[in-house]
């Protein structure tokens, strides 16, 4: 071999040696693709409904309502897949820990949405009756982790009498069923099968055949407006809901207005509503300006049959809408009344009309 | 006469039964009619594009006659968010990103775009997008359809009682496979390559070439280290031609060493190049 050559080959396997010891030293020292949960990088992010209608504590545990009281939003923004993601929620001292979520592999980039639907202790609900914050705890682990990793956020509990109108910022409501947009929680407040109700809804409809015979079903609601007076029920101003922060009421349940025999517009219309739905008669509840009136179903000529349900208390009537009625203030006349005020509002476009079959029927049921 | 009678009789059961026919037929055509579904008067086509990590843009067209169109441009122009609030809790908490709405007044449509995170889940042996309660009306490869005919009044209607058919289209990401409608589950599955790390090539082979790379340095390190070693071969020795000589001239001179033939150096012994006077080793003379 000259002298040339081996200068050339030593030349050449100089520059392989420290090529490949280069690239050997680069795969030796280069993080390994294999699960190493340090290096993992999760974005966690806990969002929480304000404030859970109490009334309507059931809604928030029905997955099919779309009432989440979560929502977390996790992406996996590093470059190593999450395996086993596992992912809990509780109200402290409302729930238990939920039954979790498992997700087992989040791939690098991308996003789960996962909901919280806590079925919250009916009987500890029953008992705020004020505006209580509570916190919701989140708790998640994935394979690797150490222990579990925890986040908390403050939400509020309406009392259970509290009803927000609408949770709609203001800036976003246009139309006039928008200050209505939680109109489907006030099904919960109509509850025909609650002992007191029940009882009384029986005395109203004793003999008549309220499933089907057209005239028994007017008779049993002009039963149910004058057994009512008869009882005593005086209508009563709504206190102001200020403490929810937001344009609310405090809303009666039908043995409350019974029991206390008094009631605001909105509590008269629901406990009409709700002792008609006691003995088998279809019944709504219109929401108009500053105004509810009960409604109900025919069921042969499928006619519609308000009721101006204030006027039960003759006084309030007689005293504040002299002319309107005859001294009697008839159940016949606050029906003609109720259809005019019906109509006015239907043709100018401000009426919600609540049906509460339709929505027990899809998940909000009656509270209590 | 009883045959004119006759005829009379004749030609009123052929009218009476013309009548009754004619009715009947009309009773009929009037009864399929009211249970034909009514026919569509807002069509839409939802759109659904689905990443490899399963997010999900969105391309919304609603399609209107002319009359509604023009009432919901002007509605549009008179409070821009009329539609966009609907998507005001899903976008303050990045459910939905890049919401865009557009008129495109060629068409007659409303387009609504935007983007979701998290539309499929990944569920290891399998890809999920939850929540389709009616089974396709066509699937081929990556797309699956579904078409539904629903009344409606909202927003979209302009709070006045429609019909309103809508295509919706899944197209799934490109490397997905098995593609189906699991109608006891009510979802679409699909299947996708395995996650892995995305940390490159070398992540993904670092044992491989770590043992490569330490192979082929330690071979040529061995190469590198044997050549180095290794004597250059001499190169071969130059065959001396030995003639004879004159005897030198009788004149007196200076002693010359003598010339040797053997082309090594007397002195040290080394080989000596052809054509060299000194030994290139010790220099003494050749």
């Amino acid at each position: 071999m000259s002298r040339t050559i081996k200068l050339s080959l030593v030349i050449m396997l100089a520059i392989l040696l420290v090529g490949s010891g280069t690239l050997f030293f680069i795969a030796v020292t280069h993080p390994s693709a294999a699960y190493d949960p340090s290096r993992i990088q999760l974005d966690v992010n806990l969002h929480t409904r304000n404030e859970i209608l109490t009334c309507a504590y059931k809604v928030y545990g029905d997955q099919n309502q779309n009432q989440w009281v979560a929502k977390t939003i996790i992406k996996n923004t590093g470059k190593m897949p999450v395996y086993d993601f596992k992912i809990w929620y509780k109200v402290r001292d409302f729930t238990d820990w939920t039954s979790g979520e498992e997700y087992p592999v989040i791939s690098p980039g991308e996003t789960v949405r996962d909901y919280c639907w806590p079925a919250l202790d009916g009987e500890k609900a029953k008992q705020i009756t004020t505006k209580t914050p509570v916190e919701l705890v989140l708790k998640y682990e994935y394979k690797g982790l150490k222990k579990p990793i925890e986040d908390y956020k403050t939400l509020y509990m309406l009392g259970r009498n509290d009803f927000v109108f609408s949770s709609m910022k203001d800036e976003d409501r246009l139309t006039f069923a928008d200050n209505f947009d939680n109109k489907l929680f006030l099904a919960a407040f109509i509850t025909p099968n609650e002992g007191t109700t029940k009882s009384f809804a029986n005395g109203i409809a004793g003999g008549l055949e309220t499933r089907t015979n057209d005239s028994d079903v007017y008779q049993a609601f002009l039963n149910c407006f004058n057994t009512l007076r008869t009882h005593g029920v005086k209508y009563i101003q709504e206190p102001s809901g200020f403490w929810t922060g937001s344009e609310a009421q405090y809303v009666q349940y039908p043995k409350d207005t019974i029991e206390r025999k008094s009631g605001t517009c909105i509590d008269l219309a629901i406990s009409m509503s709700a002792l008609m739905e006691a003995v088998g008669i279809k019944s709504y509840v219109a929401l108009v300006p500053g105004h509810a009136i009960p409604l109900i179903e025919i069921p042969g000529s499928g006619d519609i049959i308000p009721i101006e349900s204030t006027f039960i208390d003759k006084e309030y009537a007689l005293s504040h809408f002299p002319g309107e009625t005859s001294p009697d203030v008839t159940a016949e006349e606050c029906v003609d009344l109720a259809q005019r005020e019906i109509d006015q509002y239907s043709s100018e476009g401000k009426l919600v009309l609540l049906d509460p079959e339709y929505w027990w029927q899809v998940g909000v049921m009656p509270s209590w | 006469m009883v045959r004119n009678a006759r005829y009379a009789r004749f030609a009123l059961v052929i009218v009476l039964s013309a009548v009754f026919l004619g009715l009947l037929i009309a009773g009929l055509a009037l009864a399929q009619e009211e249970e034909q579904p009514a026919e569509p008067t807002i069509s839409e086509e939802y759109v659904v594009t689905i990443s490899d990590v399963g997010d999900a843009h969105i391309e919304d067209r609603i399609k209107y006659s002319g009359k509604d169109y023009k009432d919901m441009k002007q509605v549009i122009k008179e409070n821009p968010t009329f539609l966009t609030r609907l998507y005001t809790t899903e976008r303050d908490i990045a459910e939905v990103l890049n919401f865009d709405t557009e008129m495109d007044d060629a068409n007659r449509q409303l387009v609504i775009t935007f983007d979701t995170p998290g539309y499929a889940y990944n569920m290891k042996d399998r890809w999920v997008i939850y929540g389709i309660t009616i089974k396709p009306k066509k699937e081929s490869g990556r797309t699956i359809e579904f078409e539904e005919q629903t009344d409606i009044n909202s927003e979209f209607s302009l709070f006045t009682d429609q019909t309103l058919k809508t295509r919706t289209v899944y197209e799934l990401p490109k490397k997905a496979s098995n593609v189906r409608y699991n109608k006891e589950e009510k979802q679409v599955e699909y299947v996708m390559p395995e996650a892995r790390a995305s940390l490159g090539f070398w992540s993904q082979n670092r044992t491989l070439l770590s043992v490569t790379f330490g192979i082929l340095t330690l071979l040529f390190a061995v190469l590198l280290a044997f050549v180095v070693t290794r004597k250059a071969a001499a190169p071969p020795a130059p065959a001396y031609q030995v003639t004879p000589t004159a005897p030198p001239p009788s004149t007196v001179m200076e002693a010359e060493p003598p010339v040797r033939d053997s082309g090594v150096c007397q002195k040290c012994g080394r080989k000596i190049k052809q054509g060299k006077k000194f030994c290139m080793h010790c220099g003494a003379p050749v």
